[in-house]
């Protein structure tokens, strides 16, 4: 599988003197589904938001197709799409239309191709019809998916959701996680941070476990499922149950 | 209450809606000072049909605009309250605070009311008129030809601003909410009351932009964006043209 994001030894001090990242090392590969899981305080929005460049790491680097992210941000930025946990603080627009169109305005596209990303991505998350609504107005579950094609508008090729499922109700967490799903199969890189392995592992090829700034596991689900609880994260219900059945989809 | 804000874009199909954000925004310019400078009732009669009109034209919602304009209406009356105390001229009745309000004051003081309300119905209609890109889009536009000015900046921290109004207001409303649970109205004091609410709300708002700004890098903002380009139609200059005269008939008429 051929490498697309590159972590080498990334470490992360706050201001503060807090080490909140130390001496990661990771690897995406090209369409891959990973899943990165961890308690609270261990590191896990930090890391990624190294990976646009939004946080400069203290040490390390991150290299996006081989070339280190720093190089050209706005490329950076482009090709991962993040999108993070409170859905509210991520709408500019006043409309659903202009806020998905706010990412490829900031890349300087003329305007009709700008029409034809919004269109496209509003269709791909099913919100055609909600173009003139408020964003502020939606659902839970559509502000998520709003934010997911706000970022789709980018044509990103990885997408990494943070938290994607807090605070939504069962239909908001459906819609939310076939939309995570359908991405992939269309062919995105996925990285997803939660806690809720119940929702989502069964979609995943790869398992991180991270626990204080480190990833102190990485494999097949399958393999490191039995330890997740170890490091604070709550392994889904049910004695002997298969990864296959961790997910919310039926 | 994300619901709840007059300064918000209502799509229609009208002239007004089309035209052009740099004429909206220079004809909004004209009128604020026009309403200012009007200090007669005739005058403002002329402004307040004139504003009633574009709010028929635009097929804008006029009772709902109205009844929105309510949550300023503590603050109107706070204004015209300190003009009729400060303005000197002959006193009232004793019956109607006639130790303290002067007629001119009193006048001065509705006429000031007056000129917020149309100030404010002026503005929903072009924020009402205008998507904010429209809007941004003209403000860049105007604003390029002034040196020294940070264009870009200006224009998307106002359209930041009115995009967030409902949220903030949402946000003050829970933290208000969750004060009552605690029972804060046992407090007399209202400066304490106030601090309780002001200092959490500031604390969020503060953390609550950072978010915002976090979100808005990650989506590749960096002020440059997408401009379109505006053409000046025959209708918008006809338009520009009527504004000016009627201010003109306003200030120097009546």
């Amino acid at each position: 599988m051929t490498t697309i994001l590159q972590i080498e030894e990334l470490t992360h001090t706050f201001a503060n003197g807090v080490t909140a990242v130390k001496a990661v090392n990771l690897q995406l590969g090209k369409g891959e589904f990973v899943v990165l899981a961890g308690p609270n305080g261990s590191g896990k929005t930090v890391l990624i938001k190294h990976f646009n460049g939004l946080l400069q790491p203290t040490k390390g680097r991150v290299l996006l197709a081989g070339e280190p992210i720093t190089k050209n941000l706005l490329l950076a930025r482009q090709k991962i799409g993040l999108i993070f946990q409170d859905a509210d603080s991520q709408i500019v627009g006043q409309t659903v239309t202009e806020d998905v169109a706010f990412g490829p305005e900031n890349l300087c596209l003329p305007r009709e191709e700008i029409r034809e990303r919004v269109d496209r991505a509003l269709q791909a998350v099913g919100l055609s019809e909600l173009g003139h609504v408020r964003p502020h107005t939606l659902s839970g579950g559509q502000k998520r998916r709003l934010a997911v094609a706000g970022i789709l508008a980018m044509a990103p090729q990885i997408i990494v959701f943070d938290e994607p499922f807090t605070g939504l109700d069962y239909p908001g967490v459906i819609q939310v996680l076939k939309q995570i799903v359908d991405l992939h199969k269309k062919g995105h890189t996925i990285l997803v941070v939660t806690h809720d392995l119940e929702k989502v592992l069964a979609h995943a090829d790869r398992l991180l476990i991270m626990n204080e700034g480190r990833i102190v596991r990485d494999g097949k689900p399958e393999a490191i499922i039995d330890e997740v609880e170890r490091f604070g994260i709550k392994k889904p219900y049910g004695k002997g149950r298969r990864v296959e059945t961790m997910t919310w989809l039926t | 209450m994300a619901d709840l804000n007059i300064f918000h874009y209502w799509p229609q199909e009208t002239f007004l809606h089309r035209m052009d954000p740099r004429i909206k925004l220079v004809c909004l310019l004209i009128l604020s000072i026009t309403g200012g400078l009007a200090d007669t009732a005739p005058a403002l009669t002329i402004l307040t049909m004139m504003v009633i009109a574009l709010l028929y034209v635009a097929k804008l919602p006029f009772t709902k605009i109205m009844a929105e304009i309510r949550i300023f209406l503590l603050f109107i009356l706070c204004i015209m309250l300190i003009h009729a105390l400060r303005v000197p001229g002959e006193p009232l009745p004793l019956w109607a605070g006639g130790r303290f309000f002067t007629r001119e004051g009193m006048f001065s003081g509705l006429f000031y009311g007056w000129r917020i309300i149309l100030l404010l119905l002026l503005s929903a209609i072009l924020t009402a008129t205008t998507t904010l890109s429209a809007l941004r889009e003209g403000i860049q536009s105007i604003l390029r030809p002034v040196p020294f000015v940070p264009e870009e900046k200006i224009a998307t921290m106002f359209s930041l601003v009115l995009s967030f109004i409902p949220l903030l207001l949402d946000r003050a409303v829970e933290i208000a909410e969750a004060q009552k649970a605690r029972c804060v109205q046992k407090r007399k004091n209202p400066v304490k009351r106030l601090s309780c609410l002001v200092y959490p709300f500031l604390s969020q708002a503060f953390l609550y932009a950072e978010e915002v700004v976090t979100a808005m890098e990650a989506r590749c903002y960096t002020g440059r964006r997408t401009v379109s380009g505006f053409y000046l139609t025959t209708s918008g200059l006809l338009c520009l043209a009527l504004t000016i005269l009627i201010s003109l008939v306003i200030c120097i008429v009546l």
